[in-house]
């Protein structure tokens, strides 16, 4: 274990309970208790996934302090931003959650790094948050391009058979298999 | 030591939304959020109010002069007429027992779309016009002024309503939500403020009997297209009857399902169910769609364009109507269509040909469920089938909102499915049944431009089926209705990629051994069964 991990690891369930929090409060205030309330993953898929994702990240940042790469982060990231990104929110808005990581970990650890010089650590650990929100940008992106093709993909399944059976376009499929 | 400024100084960054109180919450339309209007030629065809062009986006809506009026006067007239109304305009506690039901709220988190606050944006306006304590204390009592906003609000808010009734379910008072966005809508139709994507089907349905404008020859044109399809696969020339007058049984189902991927293979599992039984049926060119979009538009919409049902069925002169896998067909069938356009004493209680089992439960409209029939006739042996044949898909089954809380059909899919596939497994007790999550398409919502916001009702769902495809591997979702079919592939395909969707009775033509069929190598989508990957690529 690295250094930035091992500020991380000491207080790595406050971290995960204050990101959770900052980013409900990213929602109206009525729907932020209601999903803070509701334990069940089906009932309340956001917040389980949120959780799910946001335990997924903060487990590998602890595990090691290599700079992080999408392989690793990306189906922890995922959880989160796929959800984020057909909300209401702009494209900063939605990606903006990965930040709160930095709050919470500033809120979170502060006494003990301002108490024993424990910057270097805590830089270390905001560059790597600094690099999820890149990956947390890929995945937006993603997101939204999947969200265009099904738009695409619906149009053609709707009109190309009606097309095709009304003579209207050339078929290039043989009229009999071919011998 | 230096003393450093508390974090919250370094990071001024504010997320969260202002706690503004709801009712001062302006409505925003951005692409993705709204369906596109109802045009001028249609709503004039229709014989609809105030045609003309406009958009949600504009900020002059172009409402009639007298619009406050025509509101206000048509909101006294639906509580008048319709009892129900005014009591769930009363009756609501607020308990917020429905707040956190909504597939919308679930997946999206906005406040008005919890379908007690969804309602609230009506009831205001009730309470402020049309009761003494809100004339009086107004705010206090929760009333509040009828201005140009709170009609934008009502088109953004009751058009992102699928009328599916989950949130109906865990209310005490049994308020049925679905009923209040209908008279949301009527009002709104009556100023002129509704969208093209369920005015164009119902005016379609209205001139060519359905959706989709299909003329007579058309219909008949495709259906023979899909039969050679079926002697591709089958080897056996399927014969179809339409428009035959003096047949026993007259089969009705959505016109989505001949012409859309992947409704169609449904289509092809009537065809062949009906060819193996070799009953006496007919398909009815005119009676060419199960669906109603009158539903969605207004009562005397819905009873017109249900008419033609029993019009048809009178007019061939046929015993009882057979009708296919559909979702808002069914609720308009169960609970409208006899007070509408009934009693239908022309017609016989529905009798099995092949088994001879009465269905007492369709003694009244005379409408007998696919999936009724078919269980009825799997549970009497009648069929010869090769679920080996469907192993390729491991399914689970999604109940379409209308079937499962609109009439309760919920073990006849499922008794069907069983028999026909090898692997079945359910999803999650709270994601079925009558608790099913919504598609997020329907009441009219299965349009392109809605997709965004149809993913994020879609949620709950997707993330049911991600988790019994992670569990047991499931790769196919079944459903009995044609709106699921069309958005369902693509919610799939963003929430849970790798699951596939199909209609039941695509899997009961994949296993039916037709007689004289020839050694089948492929199923209804001509790809190769279990153990026939190799032939395919030769």
């Amino acid at each position: 274990m690295t250094v930035s991990s091992s500020l991380l690891a000491q207080k790595k369930d406050d971290i995960l309970a204050r990101w959770f929090e900052l980013t409900l409060a990213t929602y109206a205030p009525e729907t932020a208790v209601l999903w803070k309330k509701q334990k069940d993953r089906f009932a309340n898929p956001v917040a389980y996934r949120f959780k799910t994702g946001m335990t997924g990240v903060l487990d590998e940042m602890v595990k090691s302090s290599e700079t992080p790469t999408a392989a690793v982060f990306e189906p922890h990231l995922d959880e989160i931003v796929r959800v984020r990104a057909v909300q209401d929110f702009t494209p900063a808005q939605a990606v903006a959650f990965i930040y709160l990581l930095k709050q919470a970990c500033r809120d979170t650890l502060w006494k003990d790094v301002s108490e024993n010089g424990r910057f270097t650590e805590l830089f270390e650990l905001e560059s790597r948050i600094d690099v999820l929100g890149l990956i947390c940008l890929d995945i937006y992106c993603k997101c939204r391009e999947k969200l265009f093709q099904i738009r695409i993909d619906q149009i053609n399944t709707q009109y190309s058979r009606l097309l095709k059976r009304a003579g209207l376009v050339c078929d290039f499929a043989p009229e009999a298999p071919e011998s | 030591m230096a003393k450093y400024p508390p974090p919250e100084e370094l990071i001024k960054i504010n997320y969260s939304t202002p706690p503004t109180s709801w009712m001062d919450v302006p409505p925003e339309f951005k692409p993705g959020n709204f369906s596109y209007p109802g045009k001028p030629d249609i709503l004039k065809y229709l014989g609809l109010p105030n045609p003309r062009v406009w958009s949600p986006t504009d900020d002059d809506w172009k409402l009639p002069e007298n619009w406050k009026e025509i509101i206000t006067e048509g909101f006294r007239e639906r509580l008048e007429k319709y009892r129900s109304f005014k009591i769930f305009m009363d009756v609501c506690v607020r308990c917020g027992a429905c707040a956190d039901k909504c597939h919308f709220f679930i997946g999206g988190g906005d406040p008005k779309n919890m379908p007690v606050l969804r309602a609230e944006l009506l009831r205001s306006i009730y309470r402020g016009d049309f009761t003494m304590a809100g004339k009086i204390l107004g705010r206090l009592a929760g009333a509040r002024k009828l201005e140009i906003d709170v009609v934008k609000e009502w088109f953004l808010y009751f058009y992102q309503c699928t009328e599916c009734r989950r949130c109906s379910l865990f209310c005490p008072y049994g308020i049925d939500t679905a009923e209040i966005t209908m008279m949301a809508r009527e009002l709104l139709t009556l100023v002129g403020c509704n969208i093209n994507w369920i005015l164009e089907p119902a005016a379609n349905c209205n001139r060519t009997g359905n959706h989709l404008g299909i003329q007579p020859h058309a219909y008949k044109d495709m259906m023979e297209f899909l039969a050679e399809d079926i002697e591709t696969v089958t080897g056996v020339k399927v014969n179809p009857s339409v428009n035959r007058k003096g047949a026993e049984i007259l089969f009705i189902t959505p016109s989505g399902d001949i012409f859309a991927d992947p409704g169609i293979y449904t289509y092809m599992g009537y065809m062949i169910l009906f060819e193996y039984l070799g009953i006496d049926y007919t398909w009815s060119t005119y009676a060419s769609e199960g669906g109603n979009f009158g539903l969605f538009t207004s009562d005397t919409m819905m009873k017109k364009l249900n008419a033609k049902m029993y019009h048809e069925a009178k007019r061939l002169g046929v015993k009882w109507i057979l009708g296919g896998e559909c979702g808002h067909m069914w609720r308009v069938i169960n609970q409208y269509m006899l007070t509408m356009n009934g009693p239908a004493d022309f017609l016989e209680t529905p009798v099995s040909p092949i088994t001879g089992t009465k269905f007492d439960a369709a003694a009244g409209t005379k409408m007998l469920h696919i999936t009724e029939f078919t269980a009825d006739l799997i549970k009497n042996n009648k069929l010869k089938l090769d679920p080996y044949r469907n192993a390729n898909f491991k399914v689970t089954y999604h109940d379409s909102c209308n079937t499962a809380r609109g009439m309760g059909l919920l073990e006849e899919p499922r008794y069907v499915i069983k028999n026909v596939v090898p692997e079945f497994y359910e999803m999650p007790d709270n994601a079925i049944r009558e608790q099913t999550f919504c598609c997020g398409g329907g009441a009219g919502l299965n349009n392109e431009e809605f997709t965004e916001t149809r993913l994020r009702g879609g949620l709950p769902r997707g993330n049911a089926v991600k988790y019994v495809r992670d569990t047991h591997g499931v790769n196919t979702l079944a459903c009995i209705c044609a709106i699921d079919r069309a958005t369902l592939p693509p919610l799939c395909n963003y929430w849970a990629p790798g699951v596939g969707v199909c209609g039941v009775h695509e899997l009961v033509g994949n296993a039916l051994i037709l007689d004289g069929e020839k050694k089948r190598t492929m199923d209804l989508r001509q790809n190769p069964l279990p153990g026939f990957e190799d032939e395919e690529e030769e």
